[in-house]
């Protein structure tokens, strides 16, 4: 990858994927690699993790991407080749309705209530490939639920849509209501354009082009650039 | 001085006590916590549940001790109480929400005059 693959000069830049089972496995590799040219960050594939990654021996990983200045991004998958937690459903389209949007939600649910932003308070974290809509239901979700059981989740210092305001998130694939006013009123909910980052998912068959982005109407020129690129730039430091 | 709500005397108000007066027309829950004398609207701030209803104990806090080690929790001395509707959990000493002090209810100060316990409206 890092010989034949990944070259800056290109614009092509890669993550150290994280083999998180084996935490100190994971510690290995970023120490060996996270320092290489064009290597911007460490990806977690978020079906599967069990204990969920906010558990406490998913630590050592966070703790070295933060030392190492790299974002930890997790990435949703689930589809319906992969284990999912709803058996039967019938259609690819009932599978990947919510198999990707579930994985990371499990993920970001953990993080949060475990207290990971506040053991780490300089990771940046990132999550991808589950669309936007959800980022508003898992802050509200989050909060009601936190203001009747903050004990426990004992580390954190503010409700959970505080430090949700502070994750950045891929945008694709994105939800495009009829309305542009909702899409509107998402970003608003969320934190506004500077959480987000244009993802395309090239060549998969719920791609997004740039026209995503530059179609919005309520969205500014300046707003647009950063979704576009500056956000990832100021994020993966490139 | 005027308006301050006699609770009753101070030697029928042993630790472990708790009653509720009328303060300018709110309910108010009066507490004696340890020996501490607290004062609380008996109204959360989220569906107006009786507050006072709860059972006050020391707030749980969370210390993250190192990477890998179960974070250390412990019932702190500062004394809280919990709407027994949903939970919403406050300091009997400021009447902020324990998870976000955005959120707060009104709390009174306490004080004892010849003997007698008084909220101060």
């Amino acid at each position: 990858m890092l010989d034949r693959v990944v070259d800056p000069a290109e614009g092509i830049y890669t993550m150290v994927p994280a083999p998180y089972r084996d935490p100190e496995a994971s510690v290995e590799l970023i120490d060996r690699v996270g320092d290489e040219q064009g290597v911007v960050g460490v990806v977690f594939v978020t079906p599967g993790a069990e204990p969920p990654l906010g558990n406490r021996r998913y630590d050592v990983i966070y703790e070295t991407a933060e030392a190492a200045g790299l974002p930890v991004v997790f990435h949703g998958g689930g589809a319906s080749i992969d284990y999912f937690h709803l058996r039967g459903y019938e259609k690819f389209i009932e599978t990947h309705t919510l198999g990707f949007m579930l994985n990371n939600a499990a993920q970001l649910t953990s993080l949060v209530v475990q207290g990971v932003p506040e053991k780490f308070p300089d990771l940046e974290v990132v999550f991808q490939e589950s669309g936007v809509f959800w980022i508003a239901t898992m802050m509200h979700r989050l909060d009601a639920e936190y203001l009747k059981r903050q004990s426990e989740a004992p580390l954190l210092r503010h409700r959970p849509s505080h430090y949700l305001r502070g994750f950045h998130y891929g945008t694709q694939p994105m939800e495009q209501p009829e309305d542009p006013a909702h899409l509107a009123a998402l970003f608003d909910m969320i934190g506004g354009a500077d959480r987000l980052l244009y993802a395309s998912d090239y060549p998969h068959w719920d791609y997004d082009p740039p026209s995503v982005i530059t179609k919005q109407p309520f969205l500014s020129d300046a707003e647009q650039a950063e979704i576009l690129g500056g956000n990832a730039e100021a994020v993966f430091g490139i | 001085m005027t308006g301050r709500v006699p609770v009753g005397p101070v030697d029928e108000f042993p630790p472990g006590e708790r009653t509720l007066v009328t303060v300018e027309g709110r309910e108010v829950g009066v507490f004696n916590v340890d020996g501490e004398l607290y004062a609380i609207a008996n109204r959360c701030a989220h569906e107006g549940g009786p507050v006072c209803d709860g059972q006050p104990r020391g707030a749980l806090v969370g210390e993250y001790v190192g990477p890998g080690e179960r974070v250390r929790e412990s019932f702190s001395t500062a004394p809280a109480i919990a709407c027994p509707w949903h939970g919403w959990e406050y300091d009997l000493r400021t009447g902020r929400h324990l998870g976000d002090p955005s959120i707060a209810i009104p709390t009174y100060d306490v004080v004892v005059v010849d003997g007698v316990v008084h909220v101060e409206p």
